[in-house]
């Protein structure tokens, strides 16, 4: 599984150089706004990791414990992407796997049914460390291989709390952080694909919220490179608490007035230029008075549905990035190197 | 022209390469390369910490009209450590120690009460990195109805 790496100084310089030219091939040559961008679809293979309980009669483990069906939760996720998107990205699960059994930990260790159903009850005797073994992952679900097929651009893990998933981790040549350390070991496959981990103890804001955070790791790398007004990744994320009266649009945990983490529902009114981002790449224009009534009044689903409709999503370019940022987002391997 | 003046002249050669290629490499656009932390296998970056979704959250619909004088609100919170609730007959803490955990509020007679329900998530240190320390807050119940208790009277 692991590739063996190259070393030496003058090997490093090399693959210093061939990186950068990489990137300058990759960069996107100039262009004006334009229209909506072509739609894409997104194949993904959705595992389902949901072992059956023998001390409750054999009942699926979210049964048992009153969690929720996987299955409306992924077409809300579909659908609430497609239209913050504008109907750029349809993700389509060209695969399910439902697992009957837990996965391993990085340690080795593995849940017993019963075992976990009394953890869980009692909020005790979770396993640590945590940590799933993605490796186990990765071989078990034939991970690289349909991705080098071209059967699957991206993994969708979803499982009960305390699985020890990352919500969101790159694997492929060249990954990059995605909410969690880059899959390294995987750098010979033929490209970058993202592995999802999902809860279904929780619903679809939390869902989008971590491609949320997927979006945020992915949207600071390619903007690495900008610094000061060129970098409108950090233009955008801005917001009170951080940037006094420079608010914009702020990032997942912070609403442009949030004063804490998930404070979705500050009734606090601040100035935001966030309206400006809804005529991007034009950003003209004053900032105005908001509050939580804009983005949902707290709701963590509308929140994020409200931030993800303002992300550039048209046609053109500039300075080398695309005014479309969803299709980075959506698809690392377009990310310059 | 001597060996060691044309080893010395390869030096300077390379030396004024190394220089460009380095001028190239990490000074365009004004900056370093990338402000990543790079990671081998297994290791985990020191400077970056992955993002958490907040704990679940969830308060069960309360009982409305009533004409008790007590109401039991139930409350489920990840990793939680204390609840509150806040309303017009006062401020209840206690402790999560039961899941879910039940919290007994006072009622005023004839009056409506507009509960704010608070949730203090443990902090937890997991390498470098240190999650929970946080509240959560909300004024509706996992159906997103107000928490809204109007007693009537006994």
């Amino acid at each position: 599984m692991t590739k063996k790496k190259r070393g030496g100084l003058l090997d490093s310089i090399g693959d210093l150089i061939e990186d950068s030219l990489k990137g300058l091939a990759q960069q996107e040559p100039d262009q004006p706004a334009g229209g909506a961008p072509q739609p894409i679809t997104r194949r993904v293979s959705l595992i389902v990791h949901n072992p059956r309980v023998p001390s409750a009669g054999n009942e699926r483990l979210n049964k048992v414990l009153g969690w929720n069906d996987p299955a409306p939760l992924v077409q809300g996720y579909i659908d609430d992407l497609h239209e913050c998107s504008r109907g750029y990205v349809t993700y389509k699960v060209v695969e399910t796997r439902t697992v009957n059994r837990f996965p391993r930990k990085a340690d080795g260790f593995t849940y017993k049914a019963d075992d976990f159903v009394n953890a869980w009850r009692t909020r005790q005797g979770f396993h640590q460390p945590d940590a799933v073994d993605y490796d186990a992952l990765l071989d078990e679900f034939d991970m690289i291989q349909k991705v080098d097929a071209d059967k699957v651009d991206e993994f969708w893990l979803f499982a009960f709390p305390y699985a020890g998933y990352y919500e969101s981790i790159m694997a492929g040549p060249g990954a990059f952080w995605c909410n969690a350390p880059p899959l390294t070991q995987t750098a010979h496959a033929g490209r970058r694909f993202v592995i999802m981990g999902f809860n279904y103890q929780r619903g679809v804001g939390e869902m989008l919220e971590n491609f949320g955070h997927r979006a945020e790791s992915i949207m600071k790398h390619a903007f690495r490179n900008k610094r000061g007004d060129d970098n409108l990744w950090e233009r955008f994320i801005r917001h009170e608490f951080k940037n006094p009266g420079q608010a914009e649009v702020g990032w997942m945990h912070y609403a442009p007035n949030s004063e804490r983490d998930y404070d979705w529902g500050n009734k606090r009114k601040v100035s935001s230029r966030w309206r400006t981002w809804q005529n991007f790449p034009d950003l003209r224009g004053e900032a105005q008075t908001v509050d939580c009534n804009d983005w949902g009044n707290g709701d963590i689903r509308l929140h994020h549905k409200w931030w993800f409709n303002l992300l550039p999503h048209v046609e053109g370019a500039a300075d080398g990035i695309a005014y479309n940022w969803w299709k980075y987002i959506v698809d690392p391997n377009t990310v310059t190197w | 022209m001597n060996n060691t003046a044309v080893r010395l002249l390869i030096l300077i050669g390379a030396v004024l390469i190394i220089g460009l290629l380095g001028w190239w490499l990490f000074a365009r656009d004004g900056g370093s390369v990338d402000v990543e932390p790079t990671a081998g296998a297994g290791e985990t970056p020191v400077s970056e910490c992955p993002q958490a979704t907040p704990e679940f959250f969830t308060v069960e619909p309360v009982t409305s009209p009533t004409d008790q004088l007590t109401q039991a609100i139930t409350v489920d919170l990840g990793n939680g450590e204390t609840i509150t609730v806040t309303t017009e007959s006062g401020t209840f803490t206690a402790p999560f120690d039961t899941f879910p955990k039940v919290i007994t509020i006072d009622l005023l007679p004839n009056t409506t009460h507009n509960l704010t329900v608070e949730g203090k998530v443990r902090e937890v240190v997991q390498g470098d990195c240190t999650y929970g320390g946080y509240v959560l807050s909300t004024t509706t119940d996992r159906n997103g109805a107000p928490l809204v208790i109007e007693q009537t009277g006994e």
